[in-house]
């Protein structure tokens, strides 16, 4: 029995398998808009409910709501104020990239995880907010920086640290693997060579109307070491993205957020599994609408990659293939393979 | 989730109406009665019981507005209270170092 805190969403691939190959659809369970309790509220309201329905990554969620109000509102951050956002919801994703590859993948493979790296990897990012603000920082307009350099460069070496024994750990997680493992990452090239990124949607209509992913090639695994090198990569990646934003951090006032604001807006913000993105309307001052669009959200959407890669897949391989396809795809909700017309299914 | 029943590194948690046994891995070994924040079967990390009320509550309404039932009750206490970081994460505490 697994639980998901957040908005409780699960995904099943249904699949059906056919002479000429397989279909699958995907049927999502749970709520269509978590963030719809936040209607009618203030924005310092929504913005904390946002991290109590999402507190696997709230400082994304919650920056990329403030993104969202703030362009509703007209209102711009001043440089020094939008990094140190960017970095407290670096920091984040950065702690989720260790849990996720040391952790996480390991345990896929039946081998030993490192929570101690994971452990480390969070506290040092808890330790980087902390460094950054004086109490609140998810305010529309920014909050107080009360910037403790020497702090926050300790945590960061800290996560860079632990992203260097990331590479390490990963190095001697493959020489340890079963070999069976690379023949399943060997399908990932032939169905594209490409692992799948939420991005930017053009508009909001195609986004909310025909969910789907802007696909782009961000790493290539062509084997189970590709894998692992490129998470590792992808870690250490994101500890350098934080020191550049920590270099760009000074004290600086917050900007005014009116208090009846009206207008749309759209808010981005990173996550260890791609981007996140929020769009809300504001209707002076108070939230008329507030949607979200994760990165498993696009990966897992009907006729979405995974659904598509599935479908893909030989029926001889598919038993053994398509969790690992599911797994590479990262959802952070549970997702189980169903065969239709099964009981589970019905 | 709350833990009803610890094991080393294994405990068995309630929340949401239901029990579940959830890996300690990540946090370490925790003593009955603490909260935890659990994700596919895993703690990530213990929260006080506010905070864990707060989670709970949130939840709750969004499965309440799924339902067409009044969910206002569950998150009326955000009203005019400010969020504040979590225990441990004041600047005036010293920085978490390098553990493990």
């Amino acid at each position: 029995m697994t639980n998901t805190p957040a908005t409780s969403c699960s995904y099943d691939l249904v699949i059906t398998q056919a002479d000429e190959g397989a279909e699958c659809s995907v049927v999502r369970r749970g709520p269509a808009n978590a963030l719809a309790v936040t209607g009618g509220r203030s924005c310092d309201e929504g913005i904390r409910l946002a991290g109590l329905l999402f507190p696997i990554c709230p400082r994304a969620h919650m920056a990329a709501g403030l993104s969202a109000m703030e362009a509703a509102a007209g209102v711009m951050l001043s440089s020094e104020q939008a990094a140190a956002r960017e970095a407290a919801v670096l920091a984040e994703a950065a702690a989720s990239s260790l849990w996720r590859a040391g952790f996480t993948w390991p345990q896929l493979m039946g081998l030993a995880p490192d929570p101690g790296l994971v452990r480390s990897g969070r506290q040092a990012s808890d330790g980087i907010l902390a460094a950054l603000f004086s109490e609140n920082w998810a305010r529309p307009g920014g909050a107080e920086i009360v910037f403790r350099a020497n702090d926050a460069r300790a945590a960061l070496n800290v996560l860079t640290e632990c992203a260097e024994q990331l590479e390490t750990a990963s190095a001697e997680i493959v020489s340890a693997a079963d070999r069976t493992f690379d023949q399943a990452f060997t399908v990932l090239p032939a169905l594209g060579n490409q692992l799948l990124f939420a991005d930017t949607a053009p508009d909001r209509i195609s986004a909310e109307e025909t969910p789907r992913s802007q696909a782009r090639a961000a790493q290539t695994a062509g084997t189970l070491s590709d894998w692992f090198a490129a998470q590792a990569a992808a870690t250490r990646a994101l500890t350098g993205q934080l020191a550049d934003a920590l270099d760009r951090i000074a004290p600086a006032p917050a900007a005014n957020f009116p208090s009846d604001a009206t207008g749309t807006g759209m808010g981005i913000a990173t996550t260890a599994r791609g981007r996140l993105r929020h769009i809300i309307d504001l209707d002076h001052g108070r939230i008329a609408r507030w949607t979200s669009t994760a990165p498993t959200d696009w990966n897992f959407a009907l006729n979405g990659p995974a659904a598509n890669y599935a479908a893909q897949l030989a029926r001889d391989e598919f038993d053994r293939i398509a969790p690992w396809l599911i797994a590479a795809l990262d959802p952070c909700s549970p997702c189980r393979i169903v065969p239709a017309g099964s009981a589970a299914h019905a | 989730m709350r833990i009803v029943e610890s094991n080393g590194l294994v405990a068995l948690c309630d929340g949401a109406g239901r029990q579940e046994t959830v890996s300690l891995a990540l946090t370490g070994e925790l003593a009955e009665g603490e909260y935890v924040l659990v994700h596919l079967g895993t703690a990530l990390r213990s929260m006080s019981e506010e905070e864990a009320a707060d989670i709970s509550n949130a939840i709750s309404a969004v499965a309440a507005a799924v339902e067409g039932r009044d969910y206002e009750h569950l998150i009326q206490d955000l009203v005019d209270r400010e969020p504040a970081l979590p225990p441990g994460l004041h600047p005036d505490d010293d920085l978490p170092g390098q553990a493990g």
